[in-house]
This record gives C-alpha cells, sequence and structure tokens, in this order.
C-alpha cells in the first residue's frame, strides 16, 4: 500500500508539474510547492515502507508490495529513493535559485517521474520487469533537455531516447537467454568441458560482454563519452546530476544483479571475457581522470569525472566467483557516486554561475571570495574517496579486488583515483589570485564581512567632510581630478562612483562601510564586488586596469548603462547608485549596481516579478529607479512600507541572500554525499539484502 | 489455425518494419512503425491474458498516434535508408531465416537437455512452437532493420521509429524466450511503448519547431565558453 501511494503520488505530481510549471503564474507556483512537497512525500513513504512478508494474505496479496508482488520494497530501494528525493529537492532549489520557474519546467516533473521508474525497476520482482522499467525511467531526460531553447537540443533528446531504450533492450534481450542457458549449462559441463573454448561459455561471454559494453554505454564511460559532452552542453542548470548519474543508476544495478545472479552461478571460465572488461574499464578511467584533469571547460570536467567514477561499476561485470560477486559493491558504489556527482554538479553550476565563466582558468581565487563553496568541495573530495571503513572506500576496494587479482588489481586500484588530480586543480587555483570575473562574482557571507568591517571605517576625505553630499559613495582617483565630487545629475539623489584605485600617491579611497553594516535596508545585488572588497576585505582595492586604461569611466548611471551594453562588466562594477533609505538616517545611502547583460537570466523569474510588483507598487513612482539594460530592474528603494504582499517580501529576501542560500544547499548535497559515503545510512548493508529478482548472491564486502 | 494466422502476423510486423524504414515519407514510415508495434504483440505462443493483450495494444496505439500527430507540420520527404525497398526487404527477410534458424537450433538445445518436459520458461520454445521460431526470427528482423537508423541517425524521427522498432523486437524476445510475460510485465513493456512513443513525438516535434525539419544536426560541437580567456588575464599581477 505504502508504495502504491509513493507511486501514485509521484505520477500524478510529475504529470501536475509538467502541466502547470509552462503557464507560469500561479498554476506554476502553486506546482512548484506541490511538485516539492511531493518529492518529500515520497521520501517519507520510502522511509517508513514495512518490509515486505514473504507470504501472500489470505487474499492472495502480499503484503507490503504493489501489484500483487511485482514491486518490492527493499532496503536498498528505500535508500535509494530517499536520497534521490533529497537529491532532487536541493536540486529544484538551486535550479530556482538559478534560472527561476523556467528552470524547473523540465526538472521536477522529470524528478518525479524518475522517481516512480526508479521505484519499480529497483524493487522489480523480475529481472525483465526492472529493465522494462529501467528503460522507460531513461527517457525521463527527454523533457529535461526539451526544456531548453539551446540549439541542439533535440538532436541531444534523441540520442538520449536511443540510448536509454536500446540499452535497456539489449540487457533484457540478456536476461531473458540467461534463465534457458542455466538448463543447458549443466549438459555442456557434465564432461568437465567447461572452458572458455567451449560453445556454451563462448555464449555466455558473448553475453556477458554485451551487458559490459551496453552499461558503459549507458553510463558515458569512454569510449562512449561524446553523448555525456554533449549533455553538459545542453542540459539545464542544475539538470545533470539526474541526467548523467540517477537515470542510468537503475540499468547499472538491475545488470549488475542479472550477471552476479543468472550470470555468475553458471561457473562457466570466461576468462578473457573478464580481462576484455578489466582492460576496457582501466583505459575509461585514466582517460576519464586525465580528460578531467586537463579540461579547461568545468562542466565537461565535471562530466567526465561522473564518468570516470561511473564506469567503475562495469568492473562488477568481470566479478564472476559464485562466491564472491560485485553485486553489494557495486550498489553500494553506484549510491555514493550518484550522490557525490549530485554535489559537484552542484558545486559546479553555482561557481558558473557566481562567476559567469565554466573556463577553469578564469575561476582562479574562486576559493577567496567563496570559502562555503570551497568547504563543500572539499567535502565532495572526501566523499569520493573516503576514509578507511567509510563505504565508498570498502565499496572501491571490493570492485578493483574482485575484478582482478595481483598487480592488475592494484593497478586498477591507482587508476581509480586519477581523477584526484582534477580536484586538487581546482582547489589550487581556487586559492591562487583571483582573475576579474571572480572579483566581479558576489563574495558569500556579505552580510558577516560588513560587520567584520564596522571598526575598520575610514575617516573620509576632508573635501567630502565639507562638501553637500554627506555619505555619498564617492571615492578620489587623484587629487588632480577630484572625483570624489560627484557630476551634476538629473535627479539629486541618483550619484555614481567608482572602483577603488589606491596609489600611493593618491588619498585613501573612501569606503563606503556605514550602509553596508546595516543588514537589511540595502539591496545588495550580485556582481557588487567592489562593494563587498570595500566593506569586508582588508586588502586594499584591486587598480582596474581596464577601467583607468579605458574610455572616461562611468559617472552616472546613464553611463553605467552605456558601458553594461558594451558587454564590460567590469566597468559598471562599482558604479552604482543611491537610494534613499527610509529607515536610517537621511544622509546614509544605498548602493545599487546595474549587472552585466544578460546577468539578469540567472535571477528568478519570480524574484524580477515581485520587484516589478513592488515597483509598481511605490507611492511616488520612484521606486523603479534600477532599470537594467535589458530592461529589468534589479534595484529599488528598500523598506518602503507600500504595502508589498508577503511573497513579493520574501522573494526579495530570497533575492538578498541568493548567493549565500545557493552556497548552502551545494553544501547541505556535498554533507549528505559525505553522510552517505562514510556509511551512516548502511548503505553497504542494504546494497547486500537480497532481492526477489536476486534472491540468493554471496556479497563481498571488504 | 491459430499458428499459420500468427505466423502471417509475423510476416506483417516485418513488412510494417521495412516500411518504417525505407518509405521517404516520414507519414508512411509511422504507419508502417505503428503497424509493427501494435501486431508485434499478437506474436506469442500462448497469447497473452485479455488483460495484458489490451495494455500491450492500448501502449502501442498510444505511442503510435502520440508519433503521428507530432509529423502534422512535418514536410514530406525526409532522409530514408538508403538500401532502398528491395534492399530493406532483403535484409529483413535474411534476418528473418537467420533468426528462425537460431531458434530451431536453441530450441533442439533445450529439447536434447529435456527442458521441453520440465517446466520452466522457454517450455513451449523447447517443444518446438513455430510461433516461438517466428517471434524469434521477427525479432531478428526487426533489430537489423532498426540498426540502421539507430547507428547512423541521419533523421531524428527515423532513428524514434528504429527505437519503436528495437521496443518491439525486445517484447517479442521476452514473450518468445520467457514464456508468455505476466500482466505487470505486459503492462510495462506497454509503458515502455507508449512512453518511447511519446518521446519520438516530443523530439520530432522540438526538431521541426527548432529547426523546421527533421535532419539530425550535429549537436555534439562544443559552446564557444572557453574558446576565450577574459580580456582581464592582464591583471594577474596586480591581483596577485
Amino acid at each position: 500500500m505504502t508504495v502504491l501511494a509513493l507511486l501514485f503520488i509521484g505520477g500524478l505530481a510529475a504529470a501536475g508539474t509538467a502541466w502547470a510549471l509552462p503557464r507560469d503564474g500561479a498554476a506554476a507556483r502553486v506546482a512548484l510547492g506541490g511538485g516539492l512537497l511531493a518529492l518529500a512525500l515520497m521520501a517519507i513513504l520510502a522511509a517508513v515502507s514495512a518490509t515486505p512478508t514473504a507470504d501472500p494474505d489470505a487474499t492472495g496479496a502480499v503484503p507490503g508490495t504493489a501489484f500483487n508482488g511485482a514491486v518490492v520494497p527493499g532496503g536498498y530501494l528505500r535508500l535509494v529513493v530517499v536520497l534521490a528525493a533529497a537529491s532532487s529537492i536541493l536540486m529544484c532549489a538551486i535550479a530556482w535559485l538559478l534560472r527561476g520557474l523556467p528552470g524547473l519546467r523540465g526538472l521536477l516533473p522529470a524528478s518525479l517521474a524518475a522517481l516512480v521508474g526508479t521505484t519499480v525497476a529497483l524493487g522489480a520482482s523480475t529481472a525483465q520487469l526492472g529493465i522494462a522499467a529501467a528503460g522507460a525511467t531513461g527517457l525521463v531526460s527527454i523533457p529535461v533537455l526539451l526544456a531548453t531553447p539551446r540549439p541542439g537540443a533535440a538532436g541531444v533528446a534523441a540520442r538520449e531516447v536511443r540510448i536509454a531504450v536500446a540499452t535497456a533492450l539489449v540487457v533484457l534481450a540478456v536476461a531473458s537467454v540467461l534463465p534457458l542457458l542455466v538448463h543447458l549449462a549443466p549438459a555442456s559441463t557434465a564432461d568437465g568441458a567447461a572452458t572458455a573454448g567451449n560453445g556454451m561459455a563462448a555464449v555466455v561471454a558473448f553475453g556477458l560482454l554485451a551487458v559490459t559494453l551496453v552499461v558503459a554505454a549507458r553510463v558515458g564511460a569512454i569510449p562512449f563519452h561524446v553523448r555525456v559532452s554533449a549533455l553538459t552542453d545542453t542540459a539545464p542548470d542544475g539538470s545533470l546530476p539526474l541526467v548523467l548519474v540517477w537515470l542510468p543508476l537503475p540499468l547499472a544495478a538491475i545488470s549488475a544483479g542479472v550477471v552476479a545472479g543468472e550470470l555468475a552461478p553458471l561457473g562457466l571460465a570466461v576468462g578473457s571475457a573478464q580481462a576484455l572488461i578489466v582492460v576496457l574499464v582501466l583505459l575509461a578511467t585514466v582517460a576519464g581522470g586525465l580528460a578531467a584533469a586537463f579540461q579547461d571547460d568545468l562542466r565537461h570536467a565535471v562530466g567526465y569525472l561522473t564518468l570516470a567514477d561511473l564506469g567503475l561499476v562495469v568492473l562488477a561485470f568481470a566479478a564472476l566467483d559464485p562466491a564472491a560477486t560485485a553485486w553489494g559493491p557495486a550498489r553500494t558504489w553506484l549510491l555514493t557516486v550518484a550522490v557525490t556527482k549530485t554535489a559537484l554538479a552542484a558545486w559546479a553550476a553555482v561557481a558558473e554561475d557566481r562567476y559567469k565563466t565554466r573556463s577553469v582558468p578564469d575561476l582562479r581565487g574562486w576559493l577567496r571570495p567563496s570559502p562555503p563553496l570551497g568547504l563543500a568541495l572539499v567535502l565532495i573530495v572526501v566523499a569520493t574517496y573516503g576514509l578507511p571503513g567509510w563505504a565508498v572506500f570498502t565499496a572501491r576496494l571490493d570492485l578493483t579486488r574482485l575484478a582482478a587479482e595481483g598487480p592488475l588489481g592494484a593497478l586498477l586500484l591507482v587508476a581509480s583515483l586519477l581523477t584526484l588530480p582534477a580536484y586538487a586543480r581546482w582547489l589550487w587555483l581556487g586559492i591562487a589570485a583571483p582573475t576579474s570575473r571572480v572579483d566581479g562574482g558576489t563574495p558569500e557571507l556579505l552580510g558577516l564581512r560588513a560587520r567584520m568591517a564596522r571598526p575598520a571605517r575610514l575617516p573620509r576625505p576632508s573635501a567630502q567632510r565639507r562638501g553637500h553630499e554627506e555619505g555619498l559613495p564617492v571615492e578620489q582617483e587623484s587629487d588632480a581630478t577630484p572625483l570624489s565630487k560627484p557630476t551634476t545629475t538629473a535627479r539629486p539623489d541618483l550619484v555614481s562612483t567608482l572602483p577603488a584605485q589606491p596609489s600611493p600617491a593618491r588619498p585613501k579611497a573612501h569606503r563606503v562601510t556605514a550602509p553596508l553594516v546595516q543588514p537589511g535596508l540595502f539591496d545588495l545585488p550580485d556582481g557588487d564586488s567592489a562593494l563587498a572588497r570595500d566593506a569586508g576585505s582588508p586588502r586594499p582595492a584591486q587598480p582596474d586596469t581596464a577601467a583607468s586604461m579605458g574610455p572616461a569611466p562611468a559617472r552616472h548611471a546613464g553611463d553605467a548603462r552605456a558601458n553594461a551594453e558594451m558587454g564590460d562588466a567590469r566597468a559598471v562594477i562599482g558604479v552604482g547608485r543611491r537610494a534613499r533609505t527610509p529607515g536610517g538616517p537621511s544622509g546614509s545611502s544605498a548602493i545599487t549596481t546595474p549587472r552585466a547583460p544578460g546577468a539578469s537570466k540567472a535571477l528568478p523569474s519570480a524574484l524580477l516579478a515581485a520587484d516589478r510588483d513592488t515597483a509598481d507598487r511605490a507611492p511616488d513612482g520612484e521606486a523603479a529607479d534600477g532599470a537594467s539594460p535589458d530592461g529589468l530592474a534589479f534595484s529599488r528603494r528598500r523598506g518602503t512600507p507600500s504595502g508589498p504582499d508577503a511573497a513579493a517580501r520574501a522573494a526579495a529576501s530570497l533575492r538578498r541572500h541568493r548567493t549565500d542560500l545557493l552556497s548552502a544547499a551545494v553544501l547541505a548535497l556535498a554533507l549528505l554525499a559525505a553522510l552517505v559515503a562514510s556509511g551512516v545510512f548502511g548503505v553497504s548493508a542494504a546494497a547486500c539484502e537480497p532481492t526477489p529478482a536476486v534472491p540468493a548472491v554471496s556479497c563481498s564486502q571488504g | 489455425m491459430v499458428t499459420p494466422v500468427l505466423l502471417i502476423v509475423a510476416g506483417l510486423v516485418v513488412a510494417g518494419a521495412v516500411v518504417a524504414v525505407a518509405a521517404p515519407n516520414p507519414r508512411h514510415a509511422t504507419l508502417g512503425a505503428f503497424a509493427a508495434v501494435l501486431l508485434a504483440g499478437l506474436v506469442a505462443d500462448p497469447l497473452p491474458s485479455a488483460a495484458g493483450l489490451v495494455a500491450r495494444l492500448a501502449g502501442a496505439a498510444l505511442g503510435g498516434w502520440l508519433v503521428w500527430m507530432a509529423l502534422r507540420k512535418a514536410p514530406s520527404p525526409a532522409a530514408h535508408t538508403s538500401l532502398g525497398w528491395a534492399g530493406s526487404a532483403g535484409v529483413a527477410v535474411a534476418a528473418f531465416v537467420i533468426g528462425w534458424l537460431a531458434a530451431a537450433a536453441f530450441a533442439g538445445a533445450l529439447d536434447d537437455a529435456g527442458a521441453s518436459a520440465s517446466d520452466f520458461v522457454g517450455q513451449t520454445l523447447a517443444g518446438g512452437s513455430l510461433v516461438d521460431r517466428g517471434a524469434i526470427g521477427v525479432a531478428a528482423a526487426l533489430g537489423v532493420l532498426a540498426a540502421a537508423p539507430l547507428v547512423l541517425p541521419r533523421d531524428g524521427h527515423r532513428l524514434g521509429l528504429g527505437v519503436l522498432l528495437l521496443v518491439a523486437a525486445g517484447g517479442l524476445l521476452t514473450s518468445a524466450l520467457g514464456g508468455s510475460p505476466d500482466d505487470t510485465l505486459e503492462l510495462a513493456l506497454a509503458l515502455l511503448t507508449a512512453l518511447t512513443g511519446a518521446a519520438v513525438a516530443a523530439v520530432t516535434s522540438a526538431m521541426l519547431r527548432m529547426g523546421g525539419d527533421l535532419i539530425l544536426r550535429d549537436a555534439l560541437s562544443r559552446e564557444p565558453a572557453v574558446h576565450h580567456r577574459a580580456a582581464d588575464e592582464a591583471h594577474r599581477g596586480a591581483a596577485g
């Protein structure tokens, strides 16, 4: 009953969200809430579902199962559903913060449908049913890919249809033949002819290689990696983990069960096939690790890391000793890779959004303004490799040990660690001197930095103290060109400023710290690194050669817009305007900064809509002073009690804390991955539980 | 009486698959694939239960209808196999014969092992069922015909039809080797067919919407995201 309820809720919510999310408005918001609620409900139902009894009741139904015993919830299934649902909720939150409701049009329904398909696939009482469900689950990637207007999405989706269904059908064919081979095997081995040259062994080896190749293709292992590159380019932000990891998981897990439960017990010598599998995995792992290390495209590097780790599960097909199959370690490995790579993809998506680049070299210095993201990456690395005694550590050792003994096994183990240089490179780059792209990103923990900056408040230049524009965010560039005096604008409340230009020959820049230390009063838009630097960083502001050597820097908002239109995001950083803050002193100011063109696309539409709504309701019609070059409002007067509704206030609050929320979500995913990898949730034991499809199989664990 | 009818149906399935691959007009190809997928559910010995049969037919009808509806704005000529009608038919017949003979050999081996006397999967095949042999032959024909659009796809719609043919082949193989599937497996296969049809329809619609045709253009080229460096690389020394 519980499983049926889970399937019903998931199916209904998937259909509902798929219908409502593209319609925007209230229907989309309701669908968003309902979809997330359904995900949570599914996780709860999976967690509380009882272990089914073995015998049917008086009516012939098997309690605790669905479809009269066809779908049986086991411990591994429960764990997968709970972790997948938790990951999906966090990924949906990240996608919403990155792209708004449009970012969820494909992702949320697909996540729900994937959970339904995964439940049926992993709980199936027969391999055939599970494989059919796994094939259908793979099709969930289509709405995700087609939800993006990126060119070539339809072609990539067509290839995904092919890979999802064709791989499942090959495994289905092998799984259909294997039960018949069980009856042929005794006749074949009666005279002790169970050798590699035996015809029966050749058939088994052919089936084994077929399953191996299609699973390798499904997970994208090299040399089947070309579609992974296309996927990383095409999949919308936040949906890569679902497409790359969670959707192939059911087929890979079931295939491991087919090999361990039906093929390994035949006990036929297929050593050459096993050696081929080991060589394939060795090459794929080495190539994947090296490609990730040298790849300059962050998304592609994440894809290579994913396929390198996920491809290791193919080793389970080389462990054919009936007394020690790799079924349990393979399922443990699959689940840990799924959660760790989900966190990694989330980290990459947030880093790309924050610094507006996916070029790894351009991300140099990312760790300095983003300590929580750095902590998340460290956690992801720890969860990927584990510590002695951890589930992921043991699973990696078991997979390599059971697939090949001796030096070859050791070589496999070393090869599986070749993904480490990619992480090391990112961390090393992170602590280096930042590029201006990184400087242009919004630092994390801005409120904390601002509070820390209060004692370091600098005295104002004398010219400022004498001036009428008390408290203006103005800096002096040099004595000869006193930029501290604002240029005249049509509106006296609009002024401009420049990024700090420290020089020994110049007077110290006036730092605008007072407004920033009053959280809640000011709108701190994304990309305002100059403010953050001034507010919180002890080091002097970096000179901006491009700004100082280029055309005359912007002096007022109109120039800032012009610069933004020219695509020079760096030039507009620090160029802001002042808005009154009714809650503060009359002379205090808040700086808001126009964003670079295109950056508006990263803002959730709901938040922008909330901005427009609030601006429209402003009593004096002055609030919407932050029109960006593309016509979207990015800044507005804050704190005006003009009656904005609670949703708008909440949206504005989320917008203020968007950067920190994204980091928190990534950190939560990384923490979840570390917990799963450590074995806290009992993943190893759950992975070794017998299932109706694989009732009796030895499970080797460390 | 039933066996000859089912063998005729098996022939119709192969004919439909040939149309799906060789017909230049995408609508004709869709009709061929629809016929193949719909009739493939009937080639089984013993026949599935009524509920299972209805599920399979409904899944095939839904999948085929969705693909048909997606073709409303499709251009008439589209990429098709370069083998032509005769070539495609020849390949299909050859694959059917090979599948039939392989099934016969397999059934003989099973019979020698005493499998036909025991109650286990594949009993009917070991017992010499012509329908099961025909089903395996049809599965082989569908698999071979689907290989070209699947391996070397030039047309997204035709690739989808190849996937649908493969789904039908999988169902045939399952029923021939494993005996008549239970209702749950029939339902799962029906859902897989319907969902595959829906996915093919979605892809076809998207291709027509985005590109105006069904040609599968290379979407694997990299975006220029990392081909340029930020101009501010010059600030490395200053920032350090």
